[in-house]
């Protein structure tokens, strides 16, 4: 039962199998596919807004969000949202145990339910997400729906389990281009020290950052720019993103990242991205079970037996790139999928991890300077 | 780099006696590093006087020393060992101090042993503040501005330049002790001097204060290839300010922002790194709550409090895998023990959330100062695991077993002035959690209440959101309401942690009745298991919990069920409080162990203390971290339909639990609960005074003269006829709750209104109390048909002082084999008659050639790891073999005792307590216990002491004789002399002095605390280190004298001996035996002797 103003939800599996809670943000119906996140309650609205969420609805294994509410949309000196990571809600939908009603955070302006309103995106609580992360563990992520209904209505759990199996993968649609800029921005430091084109298939605000952090002239292009007119710009080295969807169908970003190769043009690619250099390399792609999502993943250097905690948010994977001259130079400890690659004689490298965290452990930011020292700045 | 083959043999050094600040964590830790060592083949010696650990248990390392931990004990055992390496990181601060001094006296370069793991700098670096700053400015990690000094002068100098308020750090010393915040003079002037005195180096730290701020702990592991990562990171409830000791604390935190949490994160790598630490270490933060400001607070260079909770909170065995790294393996070649197949170099991610709880017992000491701050008063904690906040801290609340049900629906009696309710949020008690739920239910504003408590107002809501479900539940008429309704909100208060019991509370119902409506309207709680993961890989453990926030069970019952599992339940200890300790954990673990022995399938654990090894879960094979209350206990029993549960191994809580089920009999049958060994009826005859006083009589054996009471008027008219002094005892309780001891009718009313008070349910009984009496105590097993008695333990005090607070010996020394013979006929009496099928403690008092009993227990007692372990003989095994049905075998019957002698010593923590009177009486005081053995009485006794941590002058000095009343006076002449014999120099208060003078014994007359300004004063003479040793014998206290000023002179006398450290012995038997053992000792060479060298003198062994 439910009380008063409490609107009524269902996160429904392909199978029908499904979870009644209480809901919170927006009002309707979403169809996605359902992952689960293992970051700490530290991050939801980095989670909220990471480009490579796009089509999912979301899990969270914490039990408390929203405790320190959502901040408002202020932007930085260049122009960067300061508090997240792209400029809207990337999730299909949220799922949580609890969502904070109260938060507490000086710098909050308003609450995750409030955020999810705003950005017409709707969220479940009180289900049993640990159970649901077992199914996903066990079966592998799959598609499901996420349904919100209004006070007092009564879900009709029939009719649900019929526009269940309408959801669409969204990983056969271009995911890419839905959240890939539409034209060209610049993100100019004073007292810039080199230019560097971001492939955008997707990107993290964290990564636009730390380049200008670093004093790098950064130029955003869309995902379906072409080598030649990136190499116009005339730049130190090229950054292909992360992003959503399964990195395959990109034809333009492999592409690119082939020439990128075969000119030896200094670059750098961030899971996605990754995967993109894997491809160009002659290297296959496959989708994991269930992913690897949270900021807790360790990957390893075989050789060198160093460790480093990473944050993660990847469904797909790379492997046999190496007949394109390029070593997995890095691998998760525990399945021993890659986790990066590097060229054997050019200046290239990509990491299937986000070192530019956010959410998640900032221990292998020293990447961002050694893509700067391979531009030779 | 793989396992270093050149370590053979290492000692691993423990941390003695509990005591505040230093407590059962340390138990855990070192049996991890044994297990650690031992699994690799490396031979294990520990020195650890803590007979009652389970890491001194004789199987689990290669030998075991009860000695003293300090430098020349250990250089002993060094000498005779020679070990490869040693341990410093899991014995606590003790540990680490002592390690420090071997390298400063060149003994580990002389006897050339390796510090394995955290290297001495490292740990240096964290103890002295300048190396420290040095460190953390390396680490670009900002530390409060701070000065340190050695004399006052220079303290005041560094004050001057801070200004107030400021805080004030003694440096080497553990749980913060003699660490405050001062915001005047007067105490700045008090505490600085104190502190200087304290310090082993006299060192204080002068320090910008963060008072007020967010404290966050990070427990951070790294190895020898520089791997790092974090285990655990913890939010304090309470701001800085109060130690994390003393603070409730949840984990992982909640109101840090992604950026807040990395910030601190990745400084805390820089500072392990920084540090070098190879291992374990916990990092505290001051977060700025309105910016991004943060201080590093401290470093612990070892396992900590906060690691053992960690530990416990992610399910992540750090000092397990920080031993593997002290011996040379790396993370990445560690395995998570969780799931056996991830990297234990990982980040555990949890689904749940984990809180703990401070347990405080302040009521135990008198004077003490009840607030909390900077300095740990704490004598235990609980912690306690759920889905919502609002389930932890309820469950965390109840946990303590305070008589709180939940955060609301108690019984305390509110403060009744607005103003007064608003200086208690800004000055907080061991109340402060339910002082806040007095101002939100007063209206103050949430903003109002965080300015004045600065608890952060993420948390003040989830309280609010409490008081304001109750206040629904109230409103809703629930009884009346829909079946849908009554779900609804249920479902609501179950979620956030409302018990059944409280639910009836409000409501004015029975429990029972809750608990029927619930299950009627199917609502129940879900078993979830603890994985390090966040169910991201199938986790092999059962580690579990129970939360209403789920739908599912992450246990497969029904196949349980249909594989027959033979499954036994025990229920553990709960919380660590005075008269509580690792000794009942001792009991819970080898009932486990034992019961494996049996064959059982599976041993479950349900315990919720997080200083423990029986929450290892590993220990047993289910380990529900849970609450041991009614309701829980049954939820479990009714999932795991186990063959029975045992309620003797884990002490008070548990005992009591089975009368309270006897109460609800009928309901039990249908659960086909059943409690295993002793009959829950006879557990009962034996707690409830009157049914135990009874059936004394009906046996004939003898017992103080008694009455159960009725009325006040009653009493008193008893207590005329049987002649003062009268001691009141309420039923059920442990360690002297509420017990007082009554000299005159005034002091005998005010005690009666107390008892009444604490027990309730249950009648009080007043005796006649005896002076002059020798007070024994007889541990056993008895398995309905034999009675088999571990050992006959005699108190070296006389009676009057509780059996938890007294020295003890094994064998007895002074009664005679008649009175030892009628000893051992009436417990074989009163355990046939009580048909015990497990253990029992029974306590006994001698006077004029004949026994008293005093009490029964039917469960393990205090004393039984003493008894197991001097006797050879594992009584609590025993005990698991009779429950189960076997009987006491033949060869363990008539064994003569060993040729050596077992003393049991107290160990106290007035010290951290500010201003509490060392005083012994019928309430227990001490914190914990330790036990040395020697070839004799005096050996024992004086390495039983030394191991309390007290320097006894063995070969002379000053002693202070301080003793109140003509008769003492008189009583302590001989004891004079023999002091003066030895070539002590005897210093006296005036009329001591006279006393002694009058029988031709010099003495140097000191003046009174009062007649300050008068030299040689008491005071100064204490603080400058002259005495030695203070012999204090005060009168048994009445209520008029507390108030005159010879009493609280004599106060100040013991209370400063405690502040400088220096022995204070406040009995006149207990002196007698010291000074006739220092006469003794000082003759020959001390035994040096392991655990198992001892019981090769025994005939026989049972472990």
């Amino acid at each position: 039962m439910l009380y008063k103003k409490e609107r009524p939800a269902i996160l429904m599996l392909q199978d029908g199998r499904y979870f009644e809670g209480v809901s919170f943000g927006a009002t309707k119906k979403v169809g996605g596919e359902i992952v689960f996140t293992t970051i700490t309650g530290a991050g939801y609205n980095e989670t909220l807004t990471d480009p490579s969420y796009k089509g999912q609805i979301v899990v969270m294994t914490h039990p408390l969000v929203g405790n320190y509410g959502v901040p408002a949309w202020e932007k930085d000196i260049y122009s960067i949202h300061k508090y997240f990571e792209s400029d809207s809600i990337k999730v299909s939908g949220f799922v949580v145990n609890e969502c904070c009603k109260n938060p507490s955070h000086y710098e909050s302006s308003k609450t995750l339910n409030e955020f999810l309103l705003e950005e017409d995106i709707p969220g479940i609580e009180w289900v049993d997400t640990r159970a649901i992360t077992k199914i996903l563990r066990e079966e592998g992520v799959q598609l499901g729906l996420l349904a919100v209904f209004n006070p007092g209505e009564i879900p009709n759990i029939e009719e649900l389990k019929e526009d269940v199996k309408k959801v669409k993968d969204p990983n056969l649609r271009h995911l890419a281009s839905e959240v890939s800029t539409k034209e060209i921005k610049y993100f100019t430091p004073s007292n810039p020290k080199g230019k560097v084109i971001v492939l955008d298939l997707g990107v993290k605000n964290n990564i636009l950052r730390n380049l200008v952090k670093r004093r790098i002239n950064v130029i955003l292009v869309p995902y379906n720019y072409s080598f030649e007119s990136i190499m116009e710009f005339n730049p130190d080295g090229v950054l292909i993103s992360n992003g959503p969807g399964d990195p395959a169908i990109y034809r333009n970003a492999i592409e690119v990242a082939q020439k990128l190769i075969k000119n030896a043009i200094p670059t750098m690619g961030i899971c996605l991205g990754n995967q993109i250099i894997g491809l160009a390399a002659g290297g296959s792609s496959y989708k994991l079970k269930y992913g690897h999502r949270g900021g807790n993943k360790t990957v390893i250097n075989p050789n060198t037996k160093q460790c480093y905690i990473t944050s993660q948010n990847h469904g797909f994977c790379i492997r046999d790139f190496e007949k394109g001259g390029f070593n997995g130079f890095l691998e998760n400890i525990d399945d021993n999928s890659n986790e990066g690659l590097i060229s054997e004689d050019k200046p290239i490298f990509a990491v299937q991890f986000h070192p530019e965290a956010s959410p998640g452990p900032l221990d292998s930011l020293y990447l961002f300077d050694k893509f700067i020292e391979l531009l030779g700045l | 780099m793989p396992l270093d083959r050149t370590i053979k043999k290492a000692l691993i050094l423990g941390s003695g006696g509990i005591r505040i600040g230093q407590a059962g964590e340390f138990d855990y830790s070192g049996s991890q590093v044994l297990k650690a060592l031992k699994e690799e083949g490396i031979e294990t010696i520990l020195i650890n006087p803590n007979i009652a650990t389970i890491q001194t248990d004789p199987q689990l390392s290669d030998r075991v020393y009860l000695l003293p931990i300090n430098v020349t004990y250990v250089e002993e055992v060094i000498k005779k060992e020679r070990p490869d390496g040693i341990l410093l990181a899991f014995g606590g601060q003790t540990a680490l101090n002592v390690g420090v001094e071997l390298k400063e006296l060149g003994i580990l370069e002389k006897y050339n042993i390796r510090v394995l793991g955290t290297p001495i700098e490292a740990i240096e670096a964290t103890e002295d503040r300048d190396l420290f700053v040095q460190a953390m400015n390396r680490a670009n990690a900002k530390v409060c501005r701070s000065v340190a000094v050695t004399s006052y002068k220079e303290a005041i100098k560094a004050a001057k330049v801070f200004g107030f308020p400021l805080m004030i750090r003694v440096a080497y010393t553990l749980g913060g002790r003699g660490s405050g915040i001062v915001e005047n003079m007067k105490d700045f002037e008090r505490m600085a001097r104190r502190g200087l005195a304290q310090s082993r180096i006299n060192q204080i730290l002068i320090e910008e204060s963060v008072w007020g701020w967010k404290e966050i702990e990070y427990e951070v592991v790294r190895d020898s290839l520089d791997n790092c990562f974090i285990n655990c990171n913890m939010e304090n409830f309470d701001p800085v300010g109060i130690h994390t000791g003393e603070s409730i604390v949840i984990a992982p935190s909640q109101t840090l922002t992604n950026e807040e949490y990395h910030m601190l994160r990745s400084a805390s790598i820089r500072v392990i790194r920084s540090l070098g630490i190879i291992g374990e270490c916990n990092i505290q933060y001051a977060l700025d709550p309105f910016s991004k400001e943060f201080r590093v607070i401290e470093v612990n260079a070892r396992l900590s409090r906060s690691s053992a909770l960690a530990s416990k909170a992610t399910g992540y065995p750090l000092a397990y895998i920080a031993a593997k790294l002290a011996i040379g393996y790396t993370l990445p070649e560690l395995k998570n023990k969780i799931t056996g197949i991830t990297t234990a170099c990982f980040e555990p991610a949890l689904d749940y959330l984990v809180l703990k709880i401070p347990r405080w017992d302040m009521t135990k000491f008198q004077k003490v100062d009840r607030r909390i701050g900077s300095q740990m008063k704490s004598v235990g904690e609980v912690m306690a695991i759920g889905r919502t906040f609002e389930e932890v801290i309820q469950k965390a609340i109840r946990m303590l077993d305070i008589g709180m049900k939940g955060f609301v629906a108690n019984e305390l009696e509110p403060i009744e002035d607005i103003n007064e309710l608003k200086y208690a949020l800004k000055n907080p008690t061991d109340l402060r959690l339910f002082r806040i739920g007095e101002a939100i239910k007063r209206g103050i504003s949430i903003e109002e209440i965080y300015r004045l408590a600065r608890v952060d107002k993420w948390f003040l809501y989830k309280l609010k959101n409490i008081i304001d479900i109750e206040r629904q539940i109230q409103d809703i008429g629930l009884l009346k309401s829909s079946d849908a309704e009554k779900k609804y909100w249920l479902e609501r208060a179950k979620r956030f942690g409302f018990s059944d019991g409280q639910i009836a509370k409000i409501m004015g119902v029975d429990t029972i009745f809750i608990r029927q409506m619930r299950r009627k309207l199917n609502i129940h709680p879900f078993v979830k298991r603890i994985d390090t993961l966040a169910a991201e890989w199938p986790a092999k453990t059962n580690y579990l919990y129970l939360t209403y926030s789920a739908s599912e069970h992450d246990i497969d019952f029904e196949q349980e069920y249909k594989s027959n599992l033979k499954k036994v339940i025990v229920l553990g200890s709960g919380t660590y409080r005075i008269g509580a300790s690792v000794e009942f954990d001792w009991g819970s673990v080898n009932c486990l162990w034992g019961l494996k022995k049996l064959g059982i399938d599976q041993a479950i654990m349900i315990n919720y203390n997080p200083e423990t090894v029986s929450t290892d879960y590993d220990v047993s094979d289910k380990l529900y971290f849970e609450e041991l209350s009614g309701e829980r206990v049954l939820d479990i029993c009714e999932l795991e339909k186990a063959m029975g549960i045992v309620v003797s191994a884990g002490g008070q809580i548990a005992n009591n639990l089975a009368a309270k089920f006897a109460k609800y009999s009928e309901f039990f049958r249908k659960t086909n609960l059943k409690i295993l060994g002793t009959h829950g009826t006879r557990i009962d005859m034996a707690e409830d005074r009157s049914k135990f006083s009874a059936l004394l009589d009906q046996l004939e054996i003898r017992q103080p003269k008694w009455k159960a009471l009725t009325t006040k008027e009653d009493a008193l008219k008893f207590a005329k006829i049987v002649g003062y002094p009268i001691l009141v005892r309420p039923s059920y309780v442990l360690s002297g709750a509420a017990m007082r001891v009554s000299y005159d009718e005034k002091t005998l009313q005010d005690t009666l209104d107390l008892a009444a008070s604490v027990s309730k349910e249950y009648p009080v009984v007043i005796t006649k109390f005896f002076t002059n009496a020798r007070e024994i105590e007889c541990d056993g097993v008895c398995d309905g048909e034999t009675v088999f008695i571990g050992a006959i333990v005699e108190h070296i005090e006389n009676a009057g002082v509780h059996s938890g607070d007294a020295n003890m010996a094994i064998p007895p020394q002074t009664i005679s084999e008649n009175i030892i013979k009628k000893i051992e006929e009436y417990t074989n009496k009163i355990a046939l008659a009580l048909k015990i099928q497990g253990p029992f403690n029974v306590q006994y008092l001698v006077k004029n050639g004949e026994a008293y009993v005093i009490e029964c227990n039917l469960r393990s007692s205090r004393s039984m790891p003493y008894v197991s372990k001097t006797r050879g003989i594992n009584l609590m095994k025993l005990a698991a073999e009779i429950i189960m049905g076997k009987l006491i075998p033949n060869k363990l019957k008539n064994l003569p005792y060993g040729n050596f002698v077992s003393i049991k010593a107290p160990m106290f923590s007035f010290m951290r307590l500010d201003k509490a009177d060392p005083i012994l009486g019928v309430e227990m005081a001490s914190t914990g216990e330790i036990a040395c053995m020697g070839k004799d009485f005096p050996e024992a006794l004086i390495k039983a002491l030394e191991a309390t941590e007290q320097e006894i002058p063995i070969e002379g000095g000053n002693i202070l004789i301080s003793v109140g009343g003509e008769k003492l006076k008189k009583q302590v002449i001989p004891l004079a002399k023999k002091i003066k014999e030895l070539g002590f120099t005897i210093f006296a208060t005036e009329d001591t002095k006279r006393a002694l003078n009058n029988n031709g014994i010099e003495a140097v007359r000191l003046y009174k605390v009062h007649e300050q300004g008068m030299e040689p004063n008491i005071m100064s003479c204490l603080q400058n280190g002259r005495i030695d040793m203070v012999i204090n014998i005060p009168l048994p206290t009445t209520v008029e004298e507390k108030f005159n000023t010879i009493m609280e002179d004599e106060y100040k006398i013991r209370r400063m001996a405690i502040d400088f450290n220096i022995p204070v012995i406040i009995n006149l038997q207990l002196a007698e035996a010291i000074i006739n053992a220092i006469e003794k000792f000082r003759k020959k060479k001390v035994e040096i002797k392991s655990l198992n060298e001892y019981h090769q003198s025994l005939k026989e062994i049972y472990w």
